[in-house]
């Protein structure tokens, strides 16, 4: 039956996830094209800074990853009230848990990808004895980044409207709450606790907040 | 047949009147720009009189004079006190009989909040502003040496990681060993105890064509040629050029500032005095002597902030990714066991 479920959210998420394969292979590939010189000792600096300049499409392609196929694992089943579901002889919790996982194994292709681009880019560049190449430390960050935020989307996805309701009317009270503390001058920001609740090194985003070097000192 | 005539000679007349009438308007256009010009020259001139007239408070604590309007006062105390007490604990008790440091200070009134809300920020700014005037009226080795990065208090995160990456970039003969931990490159990079040909101490001939063509907006037209031709690498020309200017050192300004931070935060009391003392003396045995302890032991300190600074790979760590795993469990097992469908 996990074989049925993942061959039904291939056909949902095939083109999104081919699409942010690719780019999860091409980005570093692209990042270190033409930095081939070992001629110059000064072109390090150029490869360093190009590798930083890049640095931001990791997460981006690890969010809209999770954005893709976190909204892409519910569609069948959104679109058909629930009904192929609920005529299933298997628990929710079990059926979630495939749907769930199906999802998981595309995001895992997609940083093997980014793995496969990030050797095949970094083999063809000549670096320095100080300079070191992290094609797996990234894709390993980028999966792990990109399963955080693939589970949150799931998670919202699947919230019902009801709850989805009190979700959104909680971030307007706090975005309310928070403009007219701003206004009386009071001393305290409720969206920046969220914030560094949300990014701080325990935080369920905290693994983003790194600068991503596909190469580094 | 009349009429029409008339319509083509009233066409003309029009496609005609067309270019002499934007000849008028540009001329009218260029007149008003020029009075505009003026009458804006006149209005900051007023402005900057009745800014004058309003300043009229002079704020005096130790050495510094903020001079400000009159209801700027109460700000204006407490912030100079902050800094003057800040001042006196990193460059000592002499700066007492420095001749009076002068602040003017403009703008709008300052709204009650606000003067309590920035006032940290506002002092951290002033005091910057005053370190910095301090510094650059220190001897030309020293000011040189560092390059105008003054010491403002620990370097952060970001400039540290910085730092290290640029002594892994750079392709200069004293890098590998600095960042390896040997103290003396880490001098040499820093630019401490070099001898007369500081070129070929620091780099290697390859690396020559790089500096050549990194250094060319600063130097003059005349030095042209020898710089085009040591760009392609003809060796005797970049010998003979690149001496004549500042060569881009091993470990930037940053670096030199951490050195000069930590001798300073050492050495504690009377640091800066110390440093100070004889301008006349090489700068390894003045670092020393502000800091009370051997070049070398303050060099080992240096290449342990910059290497701690270092980036340990992208690999996420244990914890960070125990957090996420935990996360995700605690996400997923919301989302499992939540009502049964839509």
């Amino acid at each position: 039956m996990f074989r049925a479920v993942v061959e039904n959210q291939w056909r949902e998420s095939r083109l999104a996830v081919l699409l942010l394969a690719g780019f999860a292979f091409i980005v570093p590939v692209l990042c270190l094209w033409g930095k081939r010189s070992e001629s110059d000792p000064w072109a390090f600096g150029d490869l360093i800074q190009a590798v930083w300049q890049w640095g931001v499409a990791y997460p981006s392609i690890a969010l809209a990853a999770a954005l893709a196929l976190g909204i892409g694992v519910w569609r069948p089943d959104h679109r058909g009230r629930h009904v192929y579901a609920l005529s299933l002889p298997v628990a929710r919790s079990r059926y979630l848990l495939m749907r769930y996982s199906a999802g998981l194994i595309f995001l895992t292709g997609i940083g093997v990808a980014l793995w496969v681009g990030g050797v095949a880019a970094t083999a063809r560049v000549p670096l320095s004895p100080l300079l070191h190449a992290y094609p797996g430390g990234l894709a390993l960050r980028f999966w792990l980044a990109g399963l955080m935020a693939y589970t949150m989307m799931f998670a919202l996805s699947g919230l019902t409207e009801r709850a989805a309701r009190v979700l959104v009317a909680g971030s307007l009270v706090l975005v309310i709450v928070a403009f007219s503390a701003n206004a009386m001058n009071a001393h305290w920001n409720p969206l920046g606790w969220v914030a560094d609740a949300l990014f701080g090194p325990y935080g369920p985003l905290g693994v983003f907040r790194i600068r991503w070097m596909l190469i580094d000192v | 047949m009349s009429s029409r005539r008339l319509l083509v000679a009233l066409g003309a007349a029009l496609l005609g009147a067309g270019p002499a009438a934007a000849q008028d308007s540009t001329a009218t256009l260029q007149r008003m720009t020029l009075r505009l010009d003026s009458l804006k020259g006149i209005a900051a001139l007023a402005e900057s009189a009745k800014w004058h007239s309003q300043i009229t408070d002079t704020v005096s604590v130790g050495a510094l004079r903020i001079i400000s309007r009159a209801d700027y006062r109460p700000v204006a105390e407490w912030t100079a006190a902050e800094v003057w007490d800040s001042l006196l604990s990193r460059f000592g008790p002499a700066i007492a009989d420095h001749p009076p440091m002068l602040l003017y200070i403009g703008g709008p009134p300052v709204a009650p909040g606000d003067a309590e809300r920035y006032s940290h920020v506002r002092a951290r700014g002033w005091e910057r502003m005053f370190a910095d005037h301090l510094w650059r009226e220190q001897d030309a080795n020293l000011v040189g040496w560092l390059q105008g990065s003054f010491p403002a208090g620990p370097l952060d995160e970001k400039e540290l990681v910085n730092l290290s990456a640029r002594l892994a970039v750079v392709p200069a003969r004293p890098n590998p060993g600095c960042l390896a931990g040997v103290v003396s490159d880490c001098a040499t990079a820093l630019g401490l105890g070099l001898g007369p040909d500081t070129l070929a101490t620091w780099y290697d001939s390859t690396a020559w064509p790089g500096l050549a063509w990194q250094s060319t907006d600063s130097r003059p037209r005349s030095e042209s040629t020898l710089r085009n031709l040591c760009s392609v690498r003809n060796y005797p020309a970049c010998r003979e050029v690149l001496p004549r200017g500042p060569i881009v050192p091993p470990v930037g300004a940053p670096g030199r500032q951490l050195l000069a931070q930590l001798a300073l935060q050492v050495g504690g009391p009377g640091a800066f005095e110390r440093l100070t003392a004889d301008p006349a003396a090489p700068l390894a045995r003045r670092l020393e002597s502000a800091a009370g302890v051997p070049l070398d032991t303050l060099l080992t300190e240096w290449i342990g902030v910059v290497r701690s600074a270092m980036p340990a790979g992208q690999r996420p760590e244990g914890t960070e990714s125990v957090a996420t795993l935990a996360w995700c469990a605690a996400l997923l097992l919301l989302s499992l066991r939540g009502p049964r469908w839509r």
